[in-house]
């Protein structure tokens, strides 16, 4: 376990948390963007928003 | 939901992820967590940058008008007389 601070682990619950809204926010968007860069943004955003998460759960464990 | 939508809150919400993160920041002890936090917020900042380049491009946003030299200048004396 990571050594963690109560603030410490409810930022990390805030911020965690607000990563999943974004994931399901450019996983629509990306599907429903009709410019091909504007799809591109979201499809990258996208990636980015999954390994963000996956880097801060990290923290968890 | 239209293109012009979609982008500005995406703006909204990088732009609302980085004031978390700054906060976060702030308030974090642990070295290796505060360091995750400030290389996140870093590369927030940059993508905000090219998505605002992106919004503007497409016209989805309009940034503020330039400031006169005048009102600079009415600033500046303001400022100067403190």
């Amino acid at each position: 376990m990571s050594q963690l601070n109560q603030q410490e682990l409810q930022s990390l619950r805030h911020i965690i948390g607000s990563q999943d809204t974004a994931i399901q926010k450019m996983q629509t968007y990306s599907q429903q963007a009709q410019d091909p860069q504007v799809k591109s943004y979201f499809q990258t955003a996208l990636q980015d928003a999954q390994q963000t998460k996956q880097k801060l759960m990290s923290f968890l464990s | 939901m239209n293109d012009k939508v979609m982008i500005n809150d995406a703006l909204s919400m990088v732009k609302t992820g980085i004031t978390t993160y700054t906060t976060a920041i702030t308030e974090c002890s642990n070295p290796t967590l505060r360091s995750a936090f400030q290389q996140i917020r870093n590369s927030s900042e940059t993508g905000q940058f090219d998505l605002y380049h992106l919004a503007q491009n497409k016209g989805f946003y309009t940034p503020a008008a330039q400031a006169t030299d005048n009102e600079i200048m009415q600033v500046k004396n303001q400022l100067s007389n403190g």
